[in-house]
């Protein structure tokens, strides 16, 4: 709109112009001439007063220039050129130039010098000046300027009518396309539609824009629509764990999956272009081309092969291998699928390994093994079952399992089943099920005991059933119980019988204590009684008989007195306290003081440790040993006695060692028998108890003793208690005297 | 000075004992008043003043009593245990004088109220030694119950 005013108006501008100027140029040629004519005439009228010199005539010819407004002023100039009249009279000469100059006009600052000789029979008299303004000019300048103005904003205002009507009919229907199209393009949206505003050509032009439109989104949506189904095809050969391969008639790969690269270590750059055979086992050289034969063929074959990935790993696949055609129908190359079953065939050879390994054991077991379905028909019947039931396996499948059971129960059997099988365990132990009996073929019952399993297969309920043949056990174990009630029979009656015999040694005891020292003690005292109050009247010798007698029985009585001590140890209980074995020793050495006055011993106590025993025995124990050792170094000037605590190997032992006498290692093992003596009464005085009693008391704290000793070497007893090899790490001490 | 008729009762059943008894005793000059008992039974009769010594009610009791324990018919267990749960009797001191060294003996002896338990050595002069030590004890030095002390 804008440019057309403006196009308007400078076409106006430019055509007013054009005449305005044209018409000045012309309006200006025609003052000129109107002017020459009237210097013409004036001057020919000036001519008689220049010539006469008369100024007055001159000046009044002059002043008839009062009738043309248009001169300013106007002069006579003499032949000499000197001036001689002026227009107007009071003009000053300065306003005049000094010299007319030839004739002729000229434009001077806005006015029209117009000079016109003035001749006299040919003969130039003088010079008429005149000067003239352009006024008229000028108002008839202002008059087209107006006119001009005038037609310029007719013409603008015509126009604007105009251009409005022009735009409601042709330029919306116009804008309305473009906006629509612009939206189109900038949204990329072809269900935009234009609004048809007219039934013109414009409205035909919508029509037509609107038809694109539609053309152009159906076949967006046709292309989206085939985007889509290539992308989700794509997507599912992308993300299949198949390995799904392109490839031409060359045998060359086109294609190459996600699952092909992590099947065969393969990525898609690096295969694509190579030969498919760089895949293939070269144990089969044949195999591509009978694939490709069959390509050919346009057969789609499915069959199972090994492959060879990258890092030359074999792998078993199961492949399917079909034909791609060209929109004409024609074999162009093949797809293959693959799928990784090396997992698979090695499951299935477990399988097949895991069922022989079953049936070889099913077939050895020394139990016989029954499977029955859930309508209690006999599956599986083993060897042992056989041998058991007396009944050949052909005869026994597809029987049911009440043929083996005792008909009374049957019917307990089939409820147990049942609640097994409802319970969900899967299998019950021997022990957890009620003994049970069994039915030969040939009618024999037997007792078995049965464990039980089940498991649902494709839900199929089947249970196995274990079972023992217990009948030799069952009696085994009767004749067990019935040794062990002879056995318990005996064993009170040797309880009593012991008891007796205890309760007679007691007795027993009690009268060697009482009876046997009474007359001891008789024999003493009257030999005494003899020897003191008869002696006067005794013969000779017969004090030293009496002597004897008496020694006799002295020895007699400790005699009987240490026999009744070892019979004391055998029936006496232990009475066990944690018992420093050093303070124990120092007590027997205490009262072995008076025994070894006046000799020179020397004591090693080596560290003992505490132990739990019966305190009042096991001083004994070394009460025992030590006066032993005392006794048996009583030759020797120097007696040196060692008591100590041995760990040797795990093993721990307490020892007595003396550099006494020692004795003859033949003899070690009567060593600790009652009344076994190694030395003559006269030697070493003694009863021949001693060292019994220290070995019984020993074994009844759970130990053994032992001695080494060599002839005039000495000699060292060890023995051990229960629980001194837990013993704490014993005392610090050493002692000599 | 005392006014028993008996001072010592020496029951004990072996004459050999009773006699060696006897002896240490009158070595030692200490035998004025015994009375000796061959059993059980009888030493309970003397103490009792019951059957053949049903006479002696008038007399006191003796000043000690020396009590073997393996006696026929009533052992001396059972003597001790009759004496000492006798209020009439109890307060006489009885002396254990046995060969036996049995432990049990010793501690029935001691919860039956004993007040002296002597095992008789074989050594015959030791026995002297203990028998002249006993009687010069429980006859001079001891002072006696009182007749208060024997509650009929």
């Amino acid at each position: 709109m804008a440019v057309i005013m403006l196009t308007t108006v400078a076409v106006l501008l430019l055509t007013t112009a054009a005449f305005t100027v044209y018409d000045l140029v012309t309006y200006r040629q025609s003052l000129v001439h109107s002017l020459s004519a009237t210097a013409a005439i004036l001057a020919d009228h000036s001519t008689a007063a220049l010539v006469q010199r008369d100024e007055r005539d001159a000046r009044a010819t002059l002043a008839s220039l009062r009738a043309d407004p248009r001169i300013v002023a106007a002069a006579l100039y003499d032949g000499q050129g000197n001036l001689f009249a002026r227009y107007p009279m009071l003009a000053p000469v300065s306003a005049f130039p000094l010299v007319p100059g030839q004739g002729g006009y000229r434009h001077e600052g806005g006015r029209v010098i117009l000079l016109e000789p003035v001749t006299e029979g040919g003969v130039r008299v003088g010079t008429l000046y005149l000067k003239s303004d352009l006024h008229p000019l000028y108002v008839r300048l202002r008059f087209y300027g107006g006119v001009a103005l005038l037609v310029l904003f007719g013409s603008i205002l015509v126009a604007l009518v105009i251009s409005n009507g022009l735009q409601r009919r042709i330029t919306r229907p116009i804008r309305a396309l473009a906006e629509v199209a612009r939206a189109v393009t900038e949204r990329g949206d072809y269900s935009i539609r234009a609004r048809k505003l007219s039934r013109d050509e414009t409205g035909l032009l919508t029509d037509a824009f609107n038809g694109m439109l539609a053309r152009i989104q159906e076949q967006t949506e046709a292309l989206r629509q085939n985007e889509e189904i290539r992308s989700l095809l794509a997507a599912i050969v992308e993300s299949s764990d198949d390995a799904i391969i392109g490839k031409d008639m060359d045998s060359r790969i086109l294609s190459w999956n996600a699952g092909a690269e992590r099947m065969y270590g393969y990525n898609a750059a690096e295969i694509l272009g190579q030969p498919i055979t760089l895949l293939q086992s070269p144990d089969r050289p044949e195999e591509e081309a009978r694939i490709l034969e069959e390509v050919k063929r346009g057969g789609i074959r499915h069959f199972e092969t090994v492959r060879v990935c990258k890092d030359g790993q074999t792998i078993e696949v199961s492949l399917t291998v079909s034909p791609i055609r060209n929109p004409c129908g024609e074999v162009i190359g093949s797809s293959s699928i693959a799928r990784d079953i090396t997992e698979r065939k090695r499951a299935e050879r477990e399988v097949r390994e895991n069922r022989a390994r079953l049936s070889g054991i099913i077939g050895s077991a020394m139990d016989a093994i029954i499977s029955v379905d859930a309508r209690q028909r006999i599956t599986i019947f083993n060897a042992a079952a056989e041998k058991m039931f007396h009944c050949p396996v052909r005869e026994a499948l597809g029987q049911p399992l009440d043929r083996f059971i005792p008909e009374r129960f049957r019917e307990a059997h089939r409820g147990h089943l049942a609640a097994f099988g409802r319970t969900g365990a899967t299998s019950r132990a021997m022990g957890n099920l009620q003994p049970v009996s069994g039915l030969r073929a040939d009618g024999e019952e037997f007792p078995i005991e049965a464990s039980i399993s089940h498991i649902e297969v494709g839900g199929q309920q089947i249970y196995t059933v274990i079972l023992r043949d217990i009948t030799e056990r069952k009696r085994a174990e009767e004749q067990i119980q019935r040794l062990n009630a002879e056995l318990e029979q005996r064993v009170e009656e040797r309880t009593a019988e012991l008891t007796a015999a205890n309760n007679e040694l007691e007795s027993f005891t009690y009268s060697v204590a009482h009876d046997l020292r009474a007359p001891l003690r008789h024999i003493d005292a009257f030999s005494k009684i003899l020897e003191e109050d008869c002696a006067a009247v005794l013969p000779q010798g017969a004090a030293h008989y009496l002597q004897n007698i008496r020694r006799s029985t002295g020895k007699m009585s400790l005699l009987v007195d240490d026999l009744l001590n070892l019979a004391r140890i055998g029936r006496q209980e232990l009475r066990r306290q944690p018992t420093p074995l050093g303070g124990l020793v120092d007590e027997v050495l205490a009262d072995l003081k008076e025994e070894t006055a006046g000799r020179t011993l020397e004591w090693h106590i080596l560290p003992l440790p505490a132990i739990e025993c019966d305190p009042g025995l096991m001083k004994q124990v070394f009460a025992n040993l030590l006066s032993n050792a005392v006794k048996y170094t009583r030759p020797r000037p120097v007696a040196v006695i060692e008591v100590g605590y041995l760990k040797k190997n795990g093993d721990s032992a307490l020892f007595v060692r003396d550099n006494g006498v020692g004795f003859n290692m033949k003899y070690a093992d009567k060593l600790f028998g009652v009344f076994q003596r190694f030395h003559r009464a006269e030697e070493f005085e003694g009863t021949g108890v001693g060292l019994a009693t220290v070995d019984r008391i020993v074994r009844k704290h759970g130990g053994h003793i032992w001695a080494e000793a060599a002839v005039d070497r000495g000699a060292t007893f060890y023995f051990t208690v229960a629980g001194l090899e837990q013993a704490p790490d014993p005392e610090q001490r050493e002692m000599a005297a | 000075m005392s006014n028993n008729e008996v001072e010592l009762l020496l029951v004990e059943d072996d004459p050999n004992d009773v006699e060696l008894a006897l002896l240490a005793l009158r070595k030692h000059k200490l035998a004025n008043k015994i009375h000796v008992v061959r059993d059980g039974e009888e030493a309970l009769d003397f103490v009792f003043a019951r059957g053949a010594y049903a006479h002696r009610t008038k007399n006191g009791p003796p000043k000690v009593i020396l009590l073997d324990l393996k006696l026929p018919k009533v052992s001396g267990l059972e003597v001790l245990k009759a004496v000492k749960s006798d209020p009439r009797t109890q307060a006489v001191p009885v002396v254990v004088m046995t060969s036996s060294r049995e432990q049990r003996d010793m501690v029935e002896g001691y919860w039956l109220g004993v007040n002296s338990y002597i095992q008789k050595p074989i050594d015959f002069n030791q026995f002297q030694t203990i028998i002249r030590d006993l009687g010069y004890y429980w006859l001079v030095v001891n002072q006696s119950p009182p007749p208060e002390a024997f509650r009929a």
